[in-house]
């Protein structure tokens, strides 16, 4: 059981890690945009 | 047309959706000594986010000329008077070396580099600061602010109460703080702020925040300083301030 455990606590951290690191890449990106459009823009 | 209809209406039902998480968007540290720059950077972020903002600001005036306390009382009654909120952020933000303080207290003046005024001092201390604090921000004559914000959100155990027999809202770095019938009520919400923060993490932090920003769940306070504008740059900042417009609705403390 406690390695069942550990084994899926090791899976979901390192999935965690991959999206984040994606979102991560994803955000610098717009960030970077030139204006990235407001909401009062967009109304 | 029926689909075009059909596709509105979701997009619609979309909006409110996201529009049920809200932010709040607070500049720190607004004093006499930085409200010319300071001034110009609150309003391009208000600009952004597409209405005023709340304004956390340090009310002494420190050894600033007449004329300039003069040219900054001016400049808060026209945040004011704009519809800007204002928290009071400690009375001169800098903490008093000479006072004794707790060994947590020392730890976070060690870690905010002396400036967490409020930190592991006693409850006397802490009622003379508060009142001092007022008594500062009463010398400017504009009205009263909404609530307390400790300096680097490092308070000790007597300020929460203390705070709120004064002022509507206090906040740490959990939580933002109100009194419904005479009980105390807490708002979960994160510190996403930058100010202290390693450049080496700068980028990660700005990341983690916009992720805060997207997942549902509390009222998280998006902070920036004069000095996110060197380290972050305006570009950036402005961009996380339209994107966490997009994803959640900007409100002040008095909405909560």
């Amino acid at each position: 059981m406690a390695d069942w455990l550990f084994k899926s606590w090791i899976k979901v951290s390192v999935v965690s890690v991959i999206l984040f690191f994606f979102y991560h890449l994803f955000i610098s990106q717009k960030l970077e945009e030139e204006c990235i459009p407001s909401e009062k823009d967009k109304n | 047309m029926e689909q075009n209809k059909d596709i509105a209406d979701i997009q619609a039902a979309e909006a409110t959706f996201q529009k049920k998480k809200k932010f709040i968007l607070c500049y720190h540290s607004f004093s006499v000594n930085n409200f010319k720059k300071a001034s110009v950077q609150i309003r391009k972020i208000a600009e952004a986010a597409g209405s005023p903002i709340s304004i956390a600001v340090i009310p002494a005036f420190g050894a600033a000329p007449e004329s300039e306390a003069e040219q900054f009382r001016e400049e808060l009654e026209k945040f004011v008077n704009e519809g800007y909120e204002i928290m009071l952020h400690g009375a001169r933000h800098r903490a008093d070396l000479s006072i004794n303080r707790s060994i947590a207290g020392k730890i976070a003046l060690l870690v905010s580099n002396n400036e967490a005024e409020f930190a592991g001092i006693d409850e006397r201390f802490t009622q003379a600061l508060l009142k001092r604090s007022l008594a500062l921000w009463k010398a400017h004559g504009t009205g009263k602010p909404s609530g307390f914000i400790p300096p680097i959100w490092f308070g000790n155990k007597y300020l929460k109460e203390q705070a709120l027999n004064i002022f509507d809202y206090y906040e740490d770095f959990n939580g933002i703080y109100h009194k419904v019938d005479g009980k105390i009520k807490k708002t979960p919400s994160s510190t996403l702020s930058f100010s202290i923060l390693p450049s080496a993490i700068l980028g990660v932090a700005q990341t983690y925040a916009c992720l805060k920003m997207l997942l549902p769940g509390g009222v998280h306070r998006l902070v920036f300083h004069d000095k996110d504008f060197r380290t972050i740059g305006e570009k950036r900042i402005l961009n996380m301030v339209r994107y966490a417009s997009t994803l959640r609705e900007k409100i002040m403390y008095k909405d909560l």
